[in-house]
């Protein structure tokens, strides 16, 4: 795994972690942001990801 | 006015990311693949991440669901029943878009083994299609509780 993975990664698993332990505060809409945070950080990934394999040789 | 400026590009930001992500991982539900060149660790790896991103939508809202509609449940109770609900929602949700010789369409007896496949792969698409309008629905019940 390359390193800027290892860190996408790492950034995905603290905001989901964040957005799962906001609930147990009792601060959802906290949570719900984070939550919203992730899908964006997963959204760039696949547009960077789509971007890598354009790249690539057929 | 700039405010609600700010809100509605975030939003749009938002929304258009969640739409993408969760229409990606739903297309992922309904299909089967041999294993091929890829290990089993990799491929079980894969389940795992898809199961995980649909799973934050359903927690929130089972978790709000109870705690706006249960007044007496605490907050750790809430979030630890929805844990299990969640899973067993997503689990039967594949296994539906998945049917085996048990489970496939009653449609199924009434055609020939041409057109089964076809009305397989209908129940297939009506089971995700069920699956993504459910998630998609729940941004908007969030905003409501």
């Amino acid at each position: 795994m390359d390193p800027g993975q290892a860190i996408i990664n790492l950034i995905q698993f603290l905001l989901g972690g964040a957005s799962l332990y906001s609930l147990l505060d009792d601060t959802i809409v906290r949570g719900l942001v984070l939550m919203f945070l992730l899908y964006l950080v997963v959204f760039i990934e696949s547009i960077l990801a789509n971007k890598r394999a354009e790249k690539r040789p057929c | 006015m700039l405010k609600l400026l700010i809100i509605a590009s975030v939003w749009f930001l938002f929304f258009s990311a969640i739409l993408h992500v969760v229409s990606q991982q739903v297309s992922l539900i309904g299909v089967y693949h041999d294993l091929g060149d890829e290990s089993f660790f990799a491929k079980f790896r894969k389940i795992l991440k898809c199961n995980i991103y649909l799973s934050f939508p359903i927690i929130f809202s089972f978790n709000i669901v109870m705690r706006t509609t249960i007044t007496s449940i605490q907050v750790t109770d809430a979030f630890l029943i929805s844990l299990p609900i969640t899973l067993m929602s997503l689990l039967t949700v594949r296994v539906l878009s998945n049917p085996s010789e048990e489970l496939k369409p009653v449609l199924c007896n009434f055609h020939g083994d041409d057109q089964k496949e076809m009305l397989v792969e209908l129940h297939k698409e009506r089971m995700l299609s069920f699956i993504y309008s459910f998630i998609c629905r729940i941004p908007r019940s969030l905003l409501r509780g």
